[in-house]
């Protein structure tokens, strides 16, 4: 019987008096729904707990207030072009100064692919996990009298204690005893995070000292305190956390995890995303961005993005 | 209604508040299962439409809350066992003359609840946005952007697990 109610959806039709007369007839006769019907006239009766639309809107004008405001998007100021300048020059010397060390002092380098992960053994027993698409290097000489790190990109970092530990980037130092911490110098983002023990970070003139739950990051050039609740870095769970994040920085991150072929239209470049991305599956990731911000797409051949 | 109202306009944005907010937070209730997150999520929607009020017109306003909010919940954790409640009007029937007294007992409903609570997610979602929202198929359709076929299956499928528990039940007395 049961079969047969499934069958053309007749049981749902039934509910929705949308059966012809005869069908209906014949399946009353049968007294089969009876039971049935009374147990629906009861959930019909139901309620869920009244939701208290005065309450939700007071609350959420509060929290409009820390919103900043919708506004339409900023052009790039000029005044940032002399910043450019200084920033590459001081790449070009550090990369010269680079190429120096490596061509005197044997250099150990470890790099990541797209879409891959490592977790590299120091010596001293300490551990980095390497983000996708970063490199590390450091001079295995005499390294206990010189922990010193470089980096490029996105990399966590658990230090046993010892010497003191260092890690260069193109953007800032970080000096730490004893911790766990993450160091994220991907895009045009510096961040750190600090999840254990005490990290120094230094960014141009600035300096700041990190405690477990504290992270520094530069904005507008200058390096701020934040907080966080986390004790690992999202990345190293396989996902991307993003809060107001440009959608251009959010696209060349996707491609760190996945390798996708994507030109994101000027018209789309202001716009701004919050939310998590996994980096185990495209399909998902990208629907979650795209859908989001109601931005229609298809993935054509050899991963390509094509937007409508 | 014009077409050319504004999201940003605080009217505008509270009216829609008013309109969407408890349909928006019961659906997500019947989906996912959780009250306080559910509402939680309302709320976090909300406050997304306004950073994008201006590029967001009127009429699309429903479909962009109903989006995030879908997207809002695979983010968070999905917590533990669906256990949906719900507030009952009707005493328990004492009249042990009624013919479907044992439908109508206390223990019952709460089972029915349990029942409810445990089928799989589009079911249910269906279901309840039927028999508690009181949608028909037609809006449950256009609201989750499926068939009405599709629908139709749905109700089918929770309805005869149903069926099965309610006949279990006279078994059992």
């Amino acid at each position: 019987m049961n079969k047969k109610l499934l069958k053309d959806n007749l049981i749902a039709k039934w509910l929705d008096n949308s059966l012809s007369e005869e069908q209906r007839k014949e399946l009353e006769s049968s007294r089969e729904l009876d039971e049935l019907k009374i147990v629906l006239d009861e959930i019909d009766t139901w309620k869920v707990k009244k939701f208290d639309t005065e309450n939700g809107l007071a609350k959420l004008k509060e929290r409009k207030k820390l919103v900043i405001a919708p506004t339409p998007p900023k052009k790039a100021k000029i005044t940032n072009r002399w910043l450019q300048i200084a920033a590459s020059l001081l790449i070009l010397v550090s990369a010269g100064y680079f190429s120096w060390d490596l061509f005197f002092i044997q250099t150990i380098t470890i790099k990541t692919q797209i879409a891959e992960n490592k977790t590299i053994e120091l010596p001293s027993g300490s551990t980095i996990k390497l983000d996708a698409a970063s490199e590390i290097s450091y001079k295995e000489k005499n390294w206990n009298n010189d922990r010193t790190i470089h980096l490029k990109g996105q990399a966590f970092f658990d230090v046993t204690k010892g010497s003191s530990f260092k890690v260069i980037t193109d953007r800032g130092n970080i000096n730490v005893l004893g911790t766990q911490f993450n160091v994220n110098t991907s895009n045009t983002v510096f961040e750190v995070i600090c999840y254990e023990g005490k990290v120094k970070v230094a960014y141009q003139n600035d300096e700041l000292i990190l405690t477990k739950g504290e992270s520094a990051v530069v904005q507008q050039n200058e390096l701020q305190e934040t907080t966080h609740i986390n004790t690992a870095p999202d990345w190293t769970n396989g996902y991307s956390k993003y809060n107001k994040t440009s959608l251009p920085e959010v696209i060349s991150d996707l491609k760190k995890y996945y390798t996708i072929k994507i030109q994101l239209p000027k018209k789309y470049e202001h716009l701004e995303f919050s939310g998590t991305l996994t980096h185990k599956n495209l399909d998902t990731a990208l629907q979650t961005l795209f859908v989001t911000m109601e931005i229609k797409y298809v993935i054509g051949e050899d991963n390509t993005v094509i937007f409508e | 209604m014009e077409g050319n109202f504004s999201v940003c306009e605080e009217h505008v944005y509270d009216q829609l508040y008013n309109t969407h907010a408890e349909s928006l937070r019961n659906h997500l209730y019947f989906k996912f299962g959780d009250l306080n997150q559910a509402e939680d999520i309302v709320q976090e929607a909300f406050i997304k439409l306004w950073q994008k009020c201006s590029s967001i017109i009127y009429e699309k306003a429903a479909a962009f809350l109903y989006t995030v909010s879908k997207n809002l919940f695979i983010d968070v954790i999905r917590s533990k066992k669906v256990a949906l409640k719900f507030e009952k009007n009707s005493m328990p029937s004492h009249d042990i003359e009624d013919p479907y007294f044992h439908l109508r007992t206390k223990e019952f409903q709460q089972k029915l609840e349990t029942v409810i609570s445990e089928l799989p997610e589009k079911q249910r979602e269906a279901f309840l946005l039927n028999r508690i929202e009181k949608l028909t198929y037609k809006e449950i359709a256009e609201r989750l952007e499926i068939s009405q076929t599709a629908v139709e299956k749905r109700i089918s499928k929770a309805l005869i697990k149903l069926k099965e528990i309610t006949e279990l039940q006279k078994r059992s007395i």
